[in-house]
């Protein structure tokens, strides 16, 4: 199944003042260029895994963590 | 004074020839000496201390064991708890909590071995950073360079072995905080098998990936200390049920029959070509003449950046709603980011890492031992913002971790140890191995030390 690709440029202002407020948190100015450069980035970071193809049955991911 | 191995200490508290708490009252003058010119600790443990050591004291006066650690003195990172005290995991906001109730058991084993706890040390808040400039509680210095970092998280931990203070601390690895404070201190440093050791009564960070384990500055040291530490504690969720497996009487089976190789591809294109060298000059005198390539490496650390930045910003959710300008201003905006990544994103990091186990677990069926740079250079300044990685330009900050979040991502243990100095700063190697094999990667680096590969280099100028 193809993945939609994150785009950082969808993480505007207006982007992160709603899902911020989505998760009850109120963004002032002075945090704002960091917030969306911080969330830009793991976009970017993102992006190659989520491009990466995997059986949605064999790759299923477990509740406890034992390697 | 200073540079004591902790297993030296015992022999001589264990033998009457000298008393656990005349030690440490000179411990505690050389804390108070050289702690200001490093910033290691956050808070001394005397009255309780001396408590502990005359306890030893009286054990060996008495006929009894005192415990194979007798008198030895340790410090903790300050996410660990401590009877009495708060656990403030680096920040600000923690100071509201009450103190701890009891001691992380962690802590209690230590004890129960014998060993003295004489403080807690600095860290990034919240374990979030790889450079130990804790804006609250100060930056904690190289000791081989006091205007450079520690390495972080735990950076306490590391300079505060690698500065003399005291011969072992504990900290936590999560995606590289034990491994890249080793690396540029110059110390040992473990990190065992996810689930290997309990994680009760520390203050987490990523749930998936939060690991403690010991720093020393020889590989019997590290032994010593993980073994007085493992055993099954139903406290914690992931650790492993069934009896400790000791390492300390293994450390002189040698590697002869050991599948030795290098990682190449990802971990050498990240490492400074010198830092790569000296990782070569450790497999050549191993007699390693492998390379392997760790499969998708690149994909396995972008997955944990994915997974720790949402793991993460969720623990702290209720105060990042009400406060949020109290967290570290390095971290503040990154966390508040994090809350808003997309559920499918997480799902995916966390998918790919079954399957990157998977691969992984292969290259294990043909080696026994895999050996990597602990951090793609030697400590960058303090303050400083961005590093060049063999001609490419990055933030420093994050990146110090890119060699280490591909190993700890799926659990492996793995020991750091200091395989060389760069312009008079130290660097680590990373001696990897298969799941519950911590015992392979203490013998590896003990024929290391042996061979005199790796060592413990002692600043030119004590803190």
């Amino acid at each position: 199944m193809e993945r939609a690709q994150p785009d950082p440029a969808l993480i505007d202002e207006a982007f992160v003042r709603r899902a911020a407020a989505l998760q009850g948190i109120v963004l002032t100015d002075g945090q704002l260029p960091g917030v969306i450069a911080n969330l830009q980035r793991t976009a970017q970071i993102a992006a190659s895994v989520n491009e990466f193809p995997l059986d949605q049955v064999v790759d299923e991911i477990g509740p406890v963590w034992r390697p | 004074m200073g540079f004591e191995s902790g297993v030296g200490i015992a022999a001589e508290i264990r033998s009457g020839r000298l008393k656990a708490a005349d030690h440490l009252a000179g411990v505690f003058a050389g804390i108070k000496a050289r702690n200001p010119g490093v910033n290691a600790f956050v808070s001394l443990t005397e009255s309780r201390a001396l408590d502990e050591a005359k306890a030893v004291d009286a054990s060996v006066a008495a006929g009894r064991d005192p415990g194979p650690l007798a008198g030895v003195p340790f410090a903790v990172k300050n996410l660990l708890d401590v009877k009495g005290l708060t656990t403030l995991a680096g920040s600000r906001i923690n100071r509201d909590l009450p103190a701890a109730s009891a001691d992380s058991p962690l802590i209690s084993r230590l004890n129960a071995a014998g060993a003295v706890l004489v403080g807690t040390l600095n860290m990034d808040e919240y374990a979030y950073g790889f450079s130990t400039e804790n804006t609250h509680y100060g930056p904690t210095r190289n000791p081989h360079d006091p205007e450079r970092i520690a390495g972080g998280s735990s950076g306490g931990s590391a300079a505060a072995v690698a500065g003399g203070l005291v011969p072992i601390t504990l900290g936590s690895d999560t995606n590289g905080s034990i491994r890249v404070p080793s690396s540029l201190c110059g110390i040992f440093g473990l990190k065992p098998t996810y689930g290997r050791l309990t994680r009760a009564g520390s203050f987490p960070f990523v749930a998936s990936f939060d690991h403690v384990g010991p720093f020393g500055r020889s590989s019997a040291d590290l032994a010593a200390a993980y073994d007085a530490m493992q055993g099954p504690d139903p406290r914690d969720p992931v650790c492993r049920p069934g009896p400790a497996e000791p390492v300390g009487s293994q450390l002189r089976l040698g590697t002869e029959g050991l599948r030795i190789a290098r990682a190449g591809g990802y971990f050498e294109a990240n490492a400074e070509k010198a830092v790569a060298e000296l990782v070569k000059s450790a497999c050549a005198a191993l007699g390693a003449t492998r390379t392997v390539e760790v499969p998708e490496a690149g994909r396995a650390r972008a997955a944990a950046f994915v997974i720790t930045a949402t793991e993460g910003s969720q623990l702290h959710l209720a105060n990042l709603r009400k406060r949020a300008d109290d967290f570290e201003p390095m971290i503040r905006d990154r966390l508040l980011a994090n809350t808003m990544v997309p559920a499918a994103w997480y799902v995916q990091a966390q998918r790919f890492r079954r399957w990157y186990y998977a691969e992984v677990m292969k290259l294990f069926s043909e080696v026994d031992v895999i050996l990597a740079p602990a951090t793609p250079r030697p400590a960058t300044k303090i303050g400083q913002d961005t590093m060049t990685i063999n001609g490419v330009e990055m933030l420093s900050r994050p990146n110090m971790g890119l060699l280490t979040q591909p190993v700890s991502f799926i659990g492996l243990p793995v020991a750091a140890v200091p395989i060389g100095m760069l312009d008079g700063l130290p660097v680590g190697m990373q001696v990897i191995c298969a799941p519950w094999r911590e015992d392979l990667c203490l013998r590896v680096c003990a024929v290391l030390e042996k061979m005199g590969v790796a060592k413990f280099t002692p600043p030119k100028e004590q803190p």
